[in-house]
């Protein structure tokens, strides 16, 4: 059953010459307890289905169509005020740098029960106790000093920590997490990949997962979705994808990763770059990069499940799984 | 030949407290550091955040002050040269830096960004030929001779850093010190860049100092590589060497942290942080996190020793044991019990 369910978003700038979409007609959903990465490079248009899935557009910029579903009850509609009640409560984000994203001047305990206190009638005592629990679930040493401590005070892990704790303390059914561990050294973060990995078996949450390394997705992730110039180009479960993706675009992703080329030898390029979002190609977007480009490009290709059903894919000319 | 020979470097920084700026402590963000680059070979200086490696490649340009030890670059050594001396070493060893967006000044145009080092240098002679030769460098790194009078913002960030490879071959150097050079690309961009870098390798036999916490990246470009540990190199071998049998412990470890898109991470992940440079641990500066330590080595520093092609220092890993794969540490291999999840 899914808590989470995507359909048909579009998110837009509006200009002189007309809404520019950023995100186009993604939907995916997500399952308790199940974690989906959403990758892609710069400019895809991944962090900005978070923001708009948590309410966050930033302005001028807005939902044009489409359904966010949260246990059913779609968040589009809402007012500010009920989203606010959602977001915090039911849906939580960690963003990427834990060193901006907490406020340097209030004490990280009480940046930690702000959201219990605002969501929940419970005194500041017990809410400082869940905190302290929380705060020993996700392995901060120490945890009673931690949280009389300053961000400051606290190193980069430990931050990612303390915001995990701070995500976690409503309980959230959905967790966003925009690229949680690439501000982090390579062991803190093995160290957080698995931490979430075991909340989220222990809490039931939901993980959306944004990150650009495929080496993290690898770790954490049940499935993924690769994003391309604001649409999904392949939804795939986590295996099939790094075994045989089926998107041209995937390929070349794949292809790209100096872990999977010979030592020495030349890195698969895909050429040119990611279009700009006031440029995106008509038809398919990836087809003027695209090695298997054929006259069907010219349409823009539908999300739909490849013959073997193992996967959704948005290209004409995918590769056959083998 | 060797180009560029570095012993026992020590960079410290101090660290001042109070109206009058007393020095109370230093931060040794590098202390001890020796290592050489020969012509058209690719060095690697791996690590985690804070453990000297990019001081290290600003040391050798002088763009910070070494506090000890010796930084010889073509014979010369770097710490005692005047200004005119250093622009020679700066005519052939050149930087790219890490962030496209903000290493190249955002009110010059491109044509004066490339031919900085031209100019510093007087190595072209009028406008016509100044030109020229910007738009053989563009051309060279894949961009367009239009380009020339174009402003940095109207680039993309993988054209930006091939501005800034172009800036970095303008002197014609015989070093190219790459600090993160490609980790803010994205993944299509950063095949291209590497693609183009060792192109010009080949090309014009440059030498690159590849300071990097990308372990796939250094695995894939570098010949030899040092893997550094607060301040200090803990294991030196060839790329291959290493990166299949690590021997120190840290290097195990950072190897089996790293998130691959081949495996799963093992078991048990590194437990706790990098203890502070300000005041780093005695004996060796890993054991306060090494998960094999003894008693010895909270005691007394390890010196670096020959074992099969690397030089290592830890006191867990001698010479004499070839057979070392059975008593040491193989955090990777812990086990595929990650998957249960």
């Amino acid at each position: 059953m899914s808590v989470l369910v995507v359909q048909d978003l579009t998110t837009s700038l509006p200009t002189d010459e007309g809404p520019v979409p950023i995100v186009r007609d993604v939907s995916f959903e997500l399952a308790a307890g199940r974690c989906l990465a959403i990758v892609g490079e710069s400019g895809s248009g991944k962090s900005m289905t978070a923001l708009s899935i948590l309410g966050l557009v930033p302005r001028p910029l807005a939902i044009t169509s489409g359904q966010i579903l949260l246990e059913g009850k779609d968040l589009v509609p809402l007012s500010g005020a009920a989203q606010r009640r959602v977001r915090g409560r039911e849906i939580a984000m960690i963003f990427q740098e834990p060193m901006t994203s907490l406020n340097p001047v209030i004490r990280v305990g009480e940046q930690v029960i702000e959201a219990l206190l605002l969501h929940e009638k419970v005194s500041k005592k017990a809410a400082y106790g869940r905190a302290l629990e929380l705060f020993e679930r996700v392995g901060i040493p120490d945890p009673a000093a931690r949280l009389e401590a300053y961000p400051h005070q606290l190193s980069g892990g430990l931050k990612q920590r303390a915001m995990i704790a701070m995500a976690l303390i409503m309980r959230p059914k959905v967790l966003l997490a925009d690229e949680p561990t690439t501000a982090l050294d390579v062991t803190i973060q093995a160290q957080i990949l698995r931490l979430l990995r075991e909340l989220m078996g222990e809490f039931g949450t939901a993980l959306l997962l944004i990150t650009h390394d495929l080496g993290v997705v690898n770790q954490i992730a049940d499935e993924v979705a690769v994003f391309y110039a604001g649409r999904i180009v392949e939804r795939a479960p986590r295996d099939q994808f790094f075994s045989a993706p089926a998107h041209p675009y995937s390929v070349g992703l794949l292809d790209a990763l100096p872990a999977r080329a010979q030592k020495g030898a030349r890195l698969r390029e895909i050429p040119g770059h990611v279009p700009s979002p006031t440029n995106v190609p008509a038809g398919c977007a990836f087809a003027p990069r695209c090695p298997k480009r054929g006259e069907a490009c010219d349409v823009v290709p539908r999300l739909e499940p490849l013959c073997d059903g193992s996967r959704r894919v948005a290209c004409f000319y995918p590769e056959e799984p083998v | 030949m060797t180009l560029l020979s570095v012993r026992d470097l020590r960079v410290w920084f101090p660290i001042q407290k109070g109206l009058f700026r007393r020095v109370v402590g230093h931060v040794r963000a590098v202390d001890g550091v020796t290592f050489e680059v020969n012509e058209g070979e690719t060095v690697a200086l791996v690590g985690e955040s804070g453990c000297g490696k990019t001081t290290v490649g600003r040391a050798i340009l002088r763009l910070v002050e070494p506090t000890s030890g010796e930084v010889r670059f073509l014979g010369e050594n770097v710490a005692d040269l005047d200004e005119k001396g250093l622009r020679k070493v700066r005519k052939n060893a050149s930087m790219v830096f890490q962030d496209p967006m903000t290493s190249l000044d955002p009110r010059m145009r491109v044509i004066d960004i490339v031919a900085e080092g031209i100019d510093e240098h007087g190595l072209v002679k009028g406008q016509e030929e100044r030109k020229r030769r910007v738009t053989e460098l563009l051309e060279r790194v894949e961009l367009r001779g239009e380009h020339l009078t174009r402003y940095p913002h109207e680039f993309s960030g993988g054209q930006r850093q091939r501005i800034g490879i172009a800036r970095a071959l303008a002197v014609e150097p015989k070093l190219i010190i790459c600090d993160e050079a490609v980790s803010a690309l994205d993944l299509s961009i950063q095949a291209q860049v590497l693609n183009l870098l060792d192109d010009l390798k080949r090309e014009l036999n440059l030498a690159y100092l590849f300071i990097s916490h990308d372990l796939a990246v250094v695995r894939h470009i570098a010949d030899r590589v040092f893997v550094m540990y607060l301040g200090v190199i803990v294991e030196e071998g060839p790329a291959d060497a290493l990166f299949s049998a690590p021997l120190h412990p840290y290097t195990q470890v950072l190897l089996a942290s790293a998130p691959s898109v081949e495996s799963r991470l093992g078991a048990a992940p590194l437990a706790g942080d990098v203890p502070s440079p300000a005041n780093p641990p005695p004996g060796c500066r890993f054991h306060t996190r090494c998960p094999v330590k003894i008693a010895r080595c909270s005691v007394e520093v390890p010196e670096p020793r020959k074992v099969r092609l690397q030089t290592v220092a830890c006191h867990l890993v001698s010479p004499d044991a070839a057979s070392q794969e059975g008593t040491s540490p193989t955090p990777g291999d812990a086990s595929q019990e990650g998957e249960s999840r």
